[in-house]
């Protein structure tokens, strides 16, 4: 009886979950945003976040095709985008749902932002600031080029 | 988009240059499958080292099979049938390590299809052979 008195204290313990502030911070876990951004599609697409909310998975396809194309123009468009919506539908839209980064809306082919959204982002822009990546500074980059 | 022939034929060195389109249903050249009772409808040669990614080259020889646009193969992600980053590095890692404990090739079924990934960088596209829809 007794034991089973303790038992319930424990899991009325483990029960008592932290309130929503305080676990806001750490609801995904940086193993989780790593993963999220080790992909550079998955970076693009999370840059993609930042200006729009909404994006149809179409938009997107081409969004994320044009800020790729840095190469020289050696493959047709139409062939550039057909790779990256067949990448962005099948592995990285779904990773990203997965990891509640993103919400998507199967019937309207449009995705937005999901819980741990904002998290991402935050850690993005960070990595973004911190190095000076090109892909936060790509107009600016290309501004440069030319003058130079 | 052409095959760089100067990626290494996997073992037999005589691999001519291989058609990547769809009329190409069996070509004696390709693959060896080690079961003979079954061809594929549809294949493709992968190359790890190009940009295009394998998930993206799995899809296509699905929509090849399927005589579609890529964009049309809509039924499932692939990524909830299989985790095609995993597969990669399970088949495609760069670095040489003992070859015995690394998988020839990798099959899934994805929608009516059963697709094998061969380590020589094939993908083959199968009917599925249980696909009828009785449970």
């Amino acid at each position: 009886m007794t034991g089973d008195q303790g038992d319930s204290e424990v899991t009325a313990a483990a029960r008592e979950l932290p309130d929503q502030a305080a676990l806001s911070p750490a609801v995904i876990e940086l193993d989780h945003i790593y993963e999220v951004l080790s992909h550079p599609r998955r970076r693009y697409l999370c840059y993609a976040l930042l200006e729009d909310a909404v994006w149809s998975l179409h938009d997107l396809a081409e969004a994320v095709a044009a800020w790729e194309h840095t190469d020289g123009p050696e493959t047709p468009t139409d062939q550039r985008h057909r790779e990256v919506y067949v990448s962005l539908y099948h592995a990285h839209v779904p990773k990203l749902v997965e990891e509640d980064v993103l919400l998507f809306d199967e019937s309207a082919e449009t995705v937005a932002p999901g819980e741990n959204a904002t998290q991402v982002l935050l850690a993005l822009r960070g990595i973004s600031t911190g190095l000076d990546l090109h892909e936060g500074s790509r107009s600016s980059n290309e501004t440069d080029a030319t003058r130079e | 988009m052409r095959r760089g022939s100067d990626e290494d034929p996997p073992d037999d060195s005589d691999v001519p240059d291989v058609p990547n389109d769809s009329d190409v249903p069996n070509d004696p050249d390709v693959p060896n499958d080690s079961d003979p009772t079954r061809s594929p409808v549809a294949q493709r040669h992968y190359d790890p080292t190009a940009s295009v990614e394998l998930t993206t080259a799995i899809v296509f020889t699905v929509a090849d099979a399927m005589g579609v646009d890529p964009r049309a193969v809509s039924t499932q992600p692939l990524y909830e049938c299989v985790d095609a980053e995993a597969v990669e590095t399970a088949l495609f890692t760069v670095e040489p390590v003992s070859s015995r404990c690394e998988p020839d090739a990798i099959e899934f079924g994805y929608t009516a299809f059963r697709i094998r990934v061969q380590r020589d960088g094939w993908i083959l596209v199968f009917e599925s052979a249980d696909d009828s829809p009785s449970e």
